[in-house]
This record gives structure tokens, sequence and C-alpha cells, in this order.
């Protein structure tokens, strides 16, 4: 008499957790946020630059920290 | 230590004993709940080739997350029916059964044949004479059992509603499902 699916379906994920595949992936899973959780910043990081350098070569009175009032910069340009 | 010996360990014992990486308390876990799980997932799709491939996913689910089962926040049926619910509810959403922990396990597929319909009728069945026997349980743990493993509903809503503390519905809970198994058992 041939075993059930889920006398098979037991065997298989008895041997699973007799070779410790459980074990092994919640290490990989461990590891991988932690990689995940560095790629994010990098990210993160790059794109704060991407950002910052627009906004310098847009605006640079702004990058210099010397960002003049709009009525000020008005006077002085008539 | 002797198989015999899993076979009365409560489910928080076998669970943590799965997490370690005993095959046999996995064994032990498995066979003592298996027929909650195909029942309740034939009972939702009425297809027992799909009841028994969700099935296989739910026990490969369990396997990956034992690490992570609290006694003390739920009954292990609950938290395994809280399992199959995600299994399901992933599965109708992606339109294909939910195989996430089996491919994390690596697991072989296994065929459905025609002889093992037989089974999964036969488990939705002792399923249904759960749904008996829940129904001639004492009436305290028949509401709270109801309320946590049919409803789903928190244990905090549930001593809201019962008038009692969380503590005393987690007791009706664990001695109300112990019963049903004890009765399944016999």
């Amino acid at each position: 008499m041939s075993d059930s699916f889920f006398d098979r379906l037991e065997a298989e994920l008895a041997g699973r957790a007799r070779q410790g595949a459980h074990l092994d992936r919640a290490g990989r899973s461990g590891r991988r946020r932690v990689a995940s959780l560095v790629r994010r910043s990098v990210v993160m990081v790059a794109l704060a630059a991407v950002l910052a350098v627009s906004l310098a070569s847009e605006f640079p009175g702004t990058a210099t920290g010397r960002a003049l009032p709009a009525a000020t910069a008005m006077h002085q340009s008539l | 230590m002797l198989a015999r010996d899993r076979a009365r360990w409560s489910d928080a014992h076998l669970l943590a004993a799965v997490a370690a990486g005993d095959e046999r308390a996995f064994s032990v876990f498995y066979r003592r709940h298996l027929a909650l799980v195909v029942g309740w997932c034939t009972r939702r799709t009425r297809d027992p080739e799909l009841a028994a491939d969700l099935t296989a996913e739910v026990f490969a689910a369990v396997l990956m997350s034992a690490t992570r089962y609290d006694a003390t926040n739920d009954s292990a049926a609950g938290w395994l029916l809280g399992i199959a619910r995600n299994v399901l509810g992933h599965s109708v959403r992606h339109g294909q059964v939910d195989a996430r922990a089996r491919q994390r396990l690596g697991a072989a597929p296994i065929a459905f044949e025609d002889e093992d319909l037989t089974l999964v009728l036969e488990f939705a069945a002792s399923e249904e004479d759960a749904a008996r026997m829940l129904a001639e349980l004492p009436a305290d743990e028949r509401a709270a059992v109801h309320a946590r493993v049919i409803e789903d509903r928190e244990y905090r809503d549930i001593a809201s509603s019962l008038g009692c503390s969380e503590m005393v519905v987690r007791k009706r809970v664990s001695r109300g499902l112990a019963r049903l198994r004890e009765g399944l058992a016999t």
C-alpha cells in the first residue's frame, strides 16, 4: 500500500526539519534583512546627495547659506 | 527520548522542539493538528486537492515560524489557523496557491493522487465531528473557543464581551481545545 499525500508530506517536512532547513533559512533571513537595510541606507544617502547637488545648482545662494530675503534681492536688482 | 513521550507534550513544548530541529516533535504536532487544518481548508475551498496543497504550505510555514510561536499569546490551534488564513489569503490575492514556505525549505512537490481524495474528505468529516463536539462543550468554553478559533477575535475583545479577564478566556480556550482533541482521538 502506497503512502498517502499526507504521509509523504509529513516525511518531506520532517526530513527538512532534521536537516535544519528551517534553521538555515532563519539565519539567512536575518542576514538578508541586514543587507537590505544597508542597501536602503546607501540608496537614501545617494538620493540625499543628488538632491543637495541639484538644489545647489538651481539655487546657489541657498547652498552657501547666504540666502537673501526676496524683498532685499529685488532692491538689489533695481 | 521516546516518540510516545512526545505524544504527551504540550503544543508549546512540541513547537519549541520543532524550532530546535526535532523532526519527531514535528511529526507529533503534524498528526495532532492535521485534521483541523485539512478540514478548515476543505470547508473554505470546497476542493480537496486545493485543500491538500494549502495544508502542505501551512505546515511548511509552521516549520519556518515555530521559533516565533508564543504560547502566552495564543493557543497552538489559533496560531495554526492564523497561518492557514494567511496562506489562503495570499493564495486568493495572487491567484495561485502560496508555496513560499515550501520553496524556502526546498521541499519537494508532492503529487495528489485519486486515493487521497477520500482521506481529505475523512479529515473534513472529522472536523465536522469537531464542530458537533464544540456544541457539546460547556457553555463558557464553547463561547471562548468559538470566539477565538472560529471568529478569530482577539483575547482582549473576547474578555471584554464575556465580562472576564484575558487570562480566564485563555484558560477556557485551552481547556476547550484540549477536550476537542481528546474527543477526536477516541
